[in-house]
């Protein structure tokens, strides 16, 4: 109860944000939420089902591109886009899970940074679909009408961040209601024995197949919502770099325990900001901390503390 | 109720079975007995699907089963107690047990009183019951692994070798815990190093060696045990 409280308060005090702060400051927060949105979706293949991947970068790309290209050659909206990007996403997903059937530990983890690396040399180098290197720019999203009535007009950098806001929102509880739904209790059972989990009965292939989806689909909707906030899509903002990212959030958060990734996503994504001139060294020192926390505190900051109150 | 039918399994194209066959009547108990490396826990591993069979087949109450995918062998009545004690070490004993009963999903009712049975069963399972099972000793572990495989309603229950690495007080528990199964009802099939433990309390003994049954006697017709030591510890002259 108290947990929930604390969260419709972040939501709130999040949604007025944009009032108090300056456009820069509202962009920052915004590239917060998709992190955010990317962390958390990445603790539920890694976190909870135990399933390397270096490839979240590839399927955040997949989901801005297929938002970019659908507006291109479709004319459509971000409301289909959506949709679109977390499904297309998704059978990526699929497919990359199909080879964590097979592959344990180090060798998925290669397997996905080859997935990774694939994916960023289509949409680098197929131009004539992608736009190559120069990538591709957008349209505005558009007005949101009701019976012809325009309620809101897409175009500002507040409507997309309040519309980032809102799909983070709706992320966040469409992955805590699968981490606490029988399938979530599969992933977790997966993670901790996955041979175990075949003997008594568990579908372990069901299991892993829907924690790639899960994941693929969330970066999928992240991806969408970065080419429509920054008006285009270009290869470079879909790189492995990204992945590496993302995977030191969950770390030093902590995996698996839901929280841990949104703080280590808020924490990593604002850490350039306070850096100052030291910013261009940011994937040095996200590099150093992600070591430090395997190192000194492998259940991640939020792991950590859980572990000292429940004593 | 359980039959094997000559049956061979292996891992790739590696053979560990030649052609296993067991009978395991209804409300029996029957022990598979053999040393390391022998086929034991495979043949209870493609029972229950987890190694694919080549030839031969699994027939469950006249029911060809080894063709049925092993998620859904757990619903026909088979569960397996694995060997080494497993427990998901980061779940609580409570929430261990219901993973058995995974595929009961609307049985709220039934999961709620055989969780009940099984904490009557082993009352050290109810009081540590939010515990993580990663701290519970081997005994508490392997008690778990049983109540975890109970809570799946099973029929038929295959255990390897429920007595290792157990203190001799501990193993006794253990064989009372068995007896007790069976008195409910349960079919088992025992896979044994504990040969001493599994002449207790079977009704019928195989003795598997290289992939094959070497022997096969009913518990109380008079087991030479010179007999039985020989083919378990692999005489050659026979």
């Amino acid at each position: 109860m108290k947990t929930l409280l604390a969260a419709i308060a972040a939501v709130a005090l999040l949604a007025v944000a944009p009032f108090g702060l300056g456009g820069y400051e509202t962009n920052v927060l915004m590239m917060v939420l998709f992190f955010v949105i990317l962390a958390v979706g990445l603790d539920l293949v890694s976190g909870y089902c135990g399933q390397f991947s270096f490839a979240t970068g590839a399927f955040y790309g997949v989901g801005a591109y297929t938002a970019a290209i659908m507006s291109r050659d479709l004319g459509t909206s971000i409301w289909l886009h959506l949709p679109a990007g977390a499904v297309v996403a998704g059978l990526f997903g699929l497919l990359l899970g199909i080879p964590a059937l097979r592959l344990k530990g180090h060798f998925l983890a290669i397997v996905t940074i080859a997935f990774q690396t694939i994916v960023y040399l289509v949409i680098s180098q197929w131009t004539s679909f992608t736009g190559g290197q120069v990538g591709l720019t957008m349209p505005n999203a558009g007005p949101v009408r009701i019976f012809g009535v325009t309620l809101f007009e897409f175009g500002s950098l507040r409507s997309y961040y309040w519309l980032t806001l809102a799909m983070t929102v709706i992320c966040l509880i469409v992955a805590w209601r699968l981490i606490h739904s029988r399938l979530g209790r599969e992933w977790v059972a997966i993670r901790d024995d996955e041979t175990l989990a075949g003997a008594v009965g568990l579908d372990t292939t069901r299991g892993k197949l829907t924690a790639f989806v899960a994941y693929a689909a969330l970066a999928g909707v992240a991806g969408v919502l970065t080419a429509h906030s920054l008006r285009g899509v270009t290869p470079d903002d879909f790189t492995i770099w990204i992945s590496a990212t993302v995977v030191a959030m969950m770390v030093v958060g902590g995996r698996g325990t839901f929280v841990g990734p949104i703080i280590g996503a808020a924490f990593l994504a604002t850490l350039p900001e306070f850096l100052g001139k030291f910013a261009e060294y940011k994937m040095l020192i996200y590099g150093v901390l992600l070591v430090l926390a395997i190192t000194l505190v492998p259940e991640g900051v939020v792991g950590r503390w859980r572990a000292r109150t429940s004593r | 109720m359980l039959r094997v039918e000559n049956l061979v399994a292996g891992y790739g194209r590696t053979r560990i079975l030649h052609g296993v066959s067991l009978n395991v009547p209804k409300g029996g108990l029957v022990a598979l007995l053999g040393g390391n490396g022998t086929g034991k826990s495979t043949t209870l591993k493609s029972i229950v699907g987890l190694v694919d069979v080549q030839e031969g087949q699994v027939v469950l109450n006249d029911q060809v089963v080894n063709t049925i995918p092993p998620e859904q062998r757990s619903a026909l009545g088979l569960s397996l107690v694995p060997q080494g004690k497993e427990v998901f070490a980061a779940m609580s004993v409570e929430e261990n047990l219901l993973m058995g009963a995974f595929h009961r999903r609307r049985d709220r009712a039934g999961i709620a009183a055989d969780l009940e049975g099984v904490y009557q069963r082993f009352k050290r399972l109810r009081e540590r019951r939010k515990v993580n099972a990663g701290m519970l000793s081997g005994g508490e572990r392997q008690m778990l692994s049983i109540g975890r495989s109970l809570m799946a309603r099973p029929s038929v229950l295959l255990l390897d070798e429920p007595s290792a690495a157990l203190a001799p007080r501990i193993v006794e528990e253990i064989a009372e815990a068995i007896l007790g199964l069976r008195a409910l009802g349960l079919t088992l099939l025992l896979v044994e190093q504990n040969v001493g433990m599994a002449l207790d309390i079977a009704d019928y003994i195989y003795v598997i060696r290289g992939g094959r049954i070497a022997y096969e006697r009913e518990v109380g017709s008079g087991i030479a045990m010179e007999e039985l030591q020989e083919f378990y510890l692999g005489g050659q002259e026979h």
